[in-house]
């Protein structure tokens, strides 16, 4: 623009300069401010993001899974850098496999989520890859999280998708110091979480173990203690101290707590075992004592202990329980002392059975030998049947006793079986003759049936074979009216764990029969079946019992089952094939019934010793009598007699000590003469005893006709006249 | 009678950023709301805000807008993930909607919302207008409504923004989400008045550009050149600047009167450019005449603070000792971060609550950072830009008896 006037132009010109400079200043302040103001904001935005880390930081440790921390990571990427998205590729982040957190908005699709996924992977390998384009990230920052060792255990991203570049804009160096620098408190937070995790699984399981210990202690009432010897202070456990009636502060930490309550009687031993176990080399304690009750009664305790050894291999700790045994122990004494009763009420039964029987053969032995001196003397047919009569029922006491004391010896594992060889055949034979007039007398025959291929011997208790035998048959002939009754034996058949040969023993009569719900009950004691004819049973019950014991006892078996008409008892038992020079030759001379010599019978009791001499005189011999051993003794020091009847139980000297004394005392050429224990008690330790004395055999009372005969043809002295 | 109820936050997650604030707002009572005005920033996604929003609220009527950042009771947020709240619950409400309004069609489109509102609220006496801050003619806006309600109607609010970018911008109404509409919120509360007034604190310098050629609120040329072209030159900007490079020291100044500089405490009313077209066109935010003389500006920190406290104090003596209901509060995007750092703009939203708050607590607040900001100057109501406007709902005082 011109005036005209080149002063006011001139002037215009400088002043249009001067405003277009001031102008451009304005712009460049205006400029500045803003540079400023971008500056300030710079800072603000660095500041703005710590701050939020540190929120971050926050909330993280509150977070209580891995899978709830990684989602928060992803929130906080978004919400410090203001980007779009925040991903983190999480490595063994939930149940052990590699998982993928997204910041909350739309979600991938799956086929971009795989190709992250593959992505990922190559990356944690090493194989640096860019992003796939699926996912169709404008702009992105990626930073490893990484463990306290430097091994990834994550990839973190941000980014802003093409649809929201206009929005967000380019991450600048700011961002990614700032992202560079969260990924590395994400990853320590991870790797603190990991360790806090593996803690707090330790201390679970610690603390399982410890409840467990706690629960199992409470249940089973055993007290922990725990001797530090550095300090010589010991832990007691609440337990330990309600054992004696104590809890939390009644008891210190004291050694003493537990030294003082000792029993005196326990003190010594017990102080000195916890020495010793201290001093030695060995790891393990145990001991029992007593320790005083709060309530001033005496607790039994058991103790364990387990040392714990240093380095050096010296001692520090003993680590060890207490149990309350107290009330095992008053059981222990009441078992003792029922233990204790019940044998001295076995003993007094037994006592009381071999008195009873002592007490009843005595009589028995001067009945029975009267009815068979009667016998043999002139009398008639009538008289003869009433001597049968008595003696038969005498013999039937006898067999009762006989059978009361076999039980009270089984019931008293007193009951000791002989080992002997024997023939099972001939014993069988033996049996059936005897039996065979009773049977006969009934109308019943019995049959024996012995295949070949039997062992000619076999080793076992003969007599207890005998017994067995003679149960079933006398069983047998009892329930059978008419029919047979069939004896037999035969091998059994073998088993795969059979080591030692069975004999079968089989008795099956046609007899009543035993119902099957009996069975089992025939074999208790004192349980008879009455005949179906409403006779009375013979008996007290105890054969069949006693028979099964004694097959138990050789370890064999007994059973029986219901034929059509009648029983079967089939007795199954072990008996080894006895050497072929052990069965003794049998005897080929006919016994003898007449006997020359003198005999001395020393016999107490007037009856036994009447009817014992008229017995022996019935055989020929001369009988002198003495009537306790003293006077026996001096008898047969002084007389010269070829054989003694001694009695075992006698005042002034009883017979066992007789017989010692002429052992001892007699010529030499008369010492071996045989002397014969008589006596009521049937006891095997009596007849030990009598052996032990020198005695040369026994005879119970009472005696009878046929064991008398054996005994003479056994120890009489041999005569040159034959017999009328 | 109406209430208030308001709540901010800054949450990465949509869904759940609406559903604390709900709760923070109105506890278990979320039912109960009649009407939700949400402000969030660019970074969530406004479908999952309203869908959640409904879901939560199913009976009230919800409006929201996007912005660069908000303010609450709670303070100032400026992020990606913010979002405030006011929750307003009594019958005396209403909104109206509409969609595909521009520079260009900003009377009629304004028109039709304000009859649409007119017809559901007869007797509303204040409204909150939210428009979208690219493209439109706000003056033309402002002249529509008051022909439908009339001028005594005050009209106060915001235009949407983004985070200072141009690009876009989104509008909530009921569950859907536009980017070009406007809608429209009206109290028709008789127990309550609306106190507004705006300041900026900047201060014109220069020569004048002058609109040489425009059409409405299009500026063709400024000093006979291209405008774009020329407002860059004189801003020592390049040609191929943006506007977020010149949003921040680009505030154009029009001159006012005595008597309106008087009650505004400024000279000048600013405008801002928040697009341009290729040929250089730019895009004013209300018509401007050819003719008219543009200063650009400076921003005057102090002045900034002084005009604040002194807005602050006349509004506090207009308001005097009455019971405040809610208090709205729109802000220029350039006011935010682009100006002041933290520590001053926290101080700025201090100055602005303090002098409101009642027994030491600050009534609810609803706030943000927009484009634009709709506020009376000499009785009128009137768009500004770069400015910090407050409106304060005030219960009337019963008439003595």
């Amino acid at each position: 623009m011109e005036t005209g006037d080149p002063m006011a132009d001139q002037e215009l010109a400088r002043l249009c300069k001067e405003n277009a400079f001031l102008s451009q200043r304005l712009s460049r302040l205006s400029h500045l401010q803003a540079e400023l103001a971008e500056a300030r904001h710079q800072i603000d935005q660095i500041t703005r993001r710590f701050r939020r880390m540190q929120d971050f930081m926050r909330h993280a440790v509150r977070t209580e899974s891995r899978s709830e921390l990684a989602a928060l990571t992803c929130e906080a990427v978004v919400d410090i850098l203001d980007c779009e998205l925040g991903l983190l590729w999480c490595l063994r982040c939930a149940q052990g496999r590699n998982s993928l957190y997204i910041s909350p908005g739309p979600p991938l699709l799956p086929a971009t989520i795989d190709d992250l996924a593959a992505w990922a992977e190559a990356w944690t390998e090493g194989r640096d890859h860019p992003l796939p384009v699926s996912l169709d990230f404008h702009d992105h920052l990626i930073a490893p999280v990484l463990d306290d060792e430097g091994n990834p255990t994550g990839i973190l991203i941000a980014a802003n998708t093409t649809a929201k570049a206009g929005i967000h804009g380019p991450f600048d160096e700011a961002a990614m110091r700032s992202f560079a620098a969260f990924a590395g408190q994400v990853g320590a937070i991870m790797e603190s979480r990991r360790r806090r995790e593996m803690i707090n699984a330790q201390i679970e399981a610690i603390r399982l173990s410890e409840e467990r210990l706690s629960l199992a202690l409470q249940g089973s009432n055993v007290g922990l203690w725990d001797w530090d010897f550095r300090s010589n202070r010991v832990f007691y456990s609440e337990q330990w101290k309600k054992q004696l009636g104590y809890s939390g502060d009644e008891i210190s930490d004291a050694l003493s707590e537990w030294s003082d309550r000792l029993h005196p009687d326990d003190r010594a031993a017990a102080l000195s075992q916890g020495f010793d176990f201290f001093r030695s080399g060995t790891r393990t304690y145990s001991g029992v004592f007593r320790l005083r009750h709060r309530d001033g009664n005496w607790r039994w305790i058991a103790a364990t202990g387990f040392v714990v050894r240093g380095a050096d291999d010296k001692p520090r700790r003993a680590v060890g329980t207490h149990i309350d045994i107290t009330a095992y122990k008053e059981l222990e004494e009441r078992l003792r002392s029922a233990k204790e009763q019940a044998e001295r009420a076995n003993r007094a039964k037994s006592g009381f059975l071999a008195k009873i029987s002592h007490e009843i053969r005595t009589p028995l032995n001067g009945m029975i030998g009267s009815f068979q001196l009667l016998s043999g003397s002139r009398i008639d047919d009538e008289q003869r049947k009433m001597v049968e009569l008595g003696e038969t029922s005498g013999r039937w006491i006898m067999d009762i006793i006989g059978e009361s004391l076999d039980l009270a010896r089984i019931e008293a594992g007193k009951l000791v079986l002989a080992s002997e060889p024997f023939d099972i055949s001939v014993i069988l034979a033996e049996v059936i003759e005897i039996k065979r007039a009773k049977a006969a007398a009934k109308g019943v025959r019995i049959r024996c049936v012995v295949p070949p291929g039997l062992p000619a011997s076999v080793l076992g208790d003969s007599g207890r074979f005998r017994q067995i035998v003679t149960n079933l048959v006398g069983n047998a002939i009892k329930f059978t009216e008419r029919g047979t009754i069939t004896v037999g034996l035969r091998r059994a058949r073998p088993t795969d764990d059979t080591a030692v040969p069975r004999i079968e023993l089989i008795v099956a009569d046609t007899g009543i029969g035993i119902p099957e719900e009996l069975a089992e009950a025939v074999f208790q004691p004192f349980l008879q079946i009455q005949p179906n004819d409403g006779s009375f049973s013979e008996g007290i019950g105890l054969g069949l019992s006693i028979t099964r014991e004694l097959v138990s006892l050789m370890r064999g078996s007994l059973g029986v089952t219901r034929r059509r008409r009648g029983s079967r008892f089939v007795v199954t038992l072990p008996l080894q094939d006895a050497p072929a020079h052990s069965a003794a030759p049998p005897s080929v001379a006919p016994p003898r019934t007449r006997f020359e010599g003198s005999v001395l019978l020393v016999e107490d009791d007037p009856i036994s010793r009447k009817v014992g001499t008229l017995m022996i005189q019935r055989r020929g011999l001369r009988v002198d009598t003495a009537a306790d051993g003293g006077e026996g003794l001096r008898l047969l020091l002084a007389g010269h007699y070829d054989l003694a009847f001694v009695d075992c139980w006698m005042p002034v000297l009883d017979g066992l000590a007789m017989t010692r004394g002429f052992r001892e005392q007699a010529h030499p050429a008369r010492r071996g003469m045989p002397i014969i224990a008589l006596s009521a008690n049937t006891q095997p330790s009596d007849i030990a005893a009598s052996r032990a004395a020198g005695m040369d055999h026994y005879l119970t009372k009472p005696l009878m006709d046929e064991a008398l005969l054996d005994c003479l043809n056994r120890f009489a002295p041999a005569s040159e006249r034959p017999p009328p | 009678m109406l209430t208030f109820h308001s709540a901010s936050a800054r949450i990465v997650d949509s869904r759940r950023a609406i559903a604390d604030c709900l709760e923070a707002a109105c506890g278990d009572r979320s039912a109960d709301i009649d009407l939700l005005i949400i402000h969030a920033s660019m970074g969530h996604d406004f479908h999952v805000l309203a869908r959640e929003a409904a879901a939560l609220a199913p009976r009230a009527r919800i409006v929201g807008a996007s912005c660069c950042g908000v303010v609450g009771s709670e303070g100032v947020s400026e992020s990606l993930k913010d979002i405030a709240i006011m929750a307003v619950q009594g019958p005396e409400v209403a909104v109206a909607h509409v969609d595909d309004i521009r520079g260009d069609n900003s009377a009629s489109r304004a028109r039709s919302l304000a009859g649409e509102l007119k017809s559901s609220l007869p007797l509303v006496n204040m409204v909150f207008f939210m428009a979208s801050g690219i493209d439109i003619d706000n003056d033309a806006c402002i002249a529509a409504i008051e022909a439908e309600l009339g001028p005594e109607v005050t009209i106060f609010g915001a235009t949407s923004a983004d985070n200072m970018r141009g690009v876009t911008s989104f509008q909530i109404f009921g569950t859907e989400v536009f980017s070009h509409s406007a809608w429209l919120v009206g109290f028709a509360d008789p127990t309550l008045s609306v106190e507004t007034q705006a300041s900026h604190g900047f201060i014109a310098v220069g020569e004048p550009l002058v609109v040489t050629r425009s059409d409405g609120n299009r500026i063709g040329e400024l000093n006979g050149r291209p405008a774009w072209a020329e407002y860059t030159r004189r801003l020592g900007l390049a040609e191929d600047a943006i506007c977020a490079e010149t949003i921040p020291i680009g505030a154009l100044a029009e001159e006012l009167s005595d008597s309106l500089a008087d009650e505004y405490g400024n000279r000048h009313i600013l405008r801002v450019i928040t697009r341009r077209d290729d040929d250089g066109t730019i895009y004013y935010p209300t018509t401007v005449a050819e003719g008219s003389r543009l200063w650009l500006t400076l921003r005057d920190e102090q002045r900034i603070f002084d005009d604040l406290d002194r807005m602050m104090h006349s509004l506090s003596a207009r308001i005097g000792s009455s019971e405040i209901a809610a208090v709205f509060h729109a802000d220029c995007l350039a006011r935010g971060r682009h100006f002041f750092h933290r520590i001053l703009k926290e101080e700025l939203v201090s100055r602005m609550q303090q002098p409101l708050a009642r027994e030491g607590r600050i009534p609810p607040w609803l706030g943000m950072y927009g484009f634009g900001e709709f506020a009376r100057l000499g009785g009128r109501n009137t768009f500004h830009n770069y400015t910090t406007a407050i409106y304060t709902l005030c219960r009337r005082q019963p008439a003595m008896a």
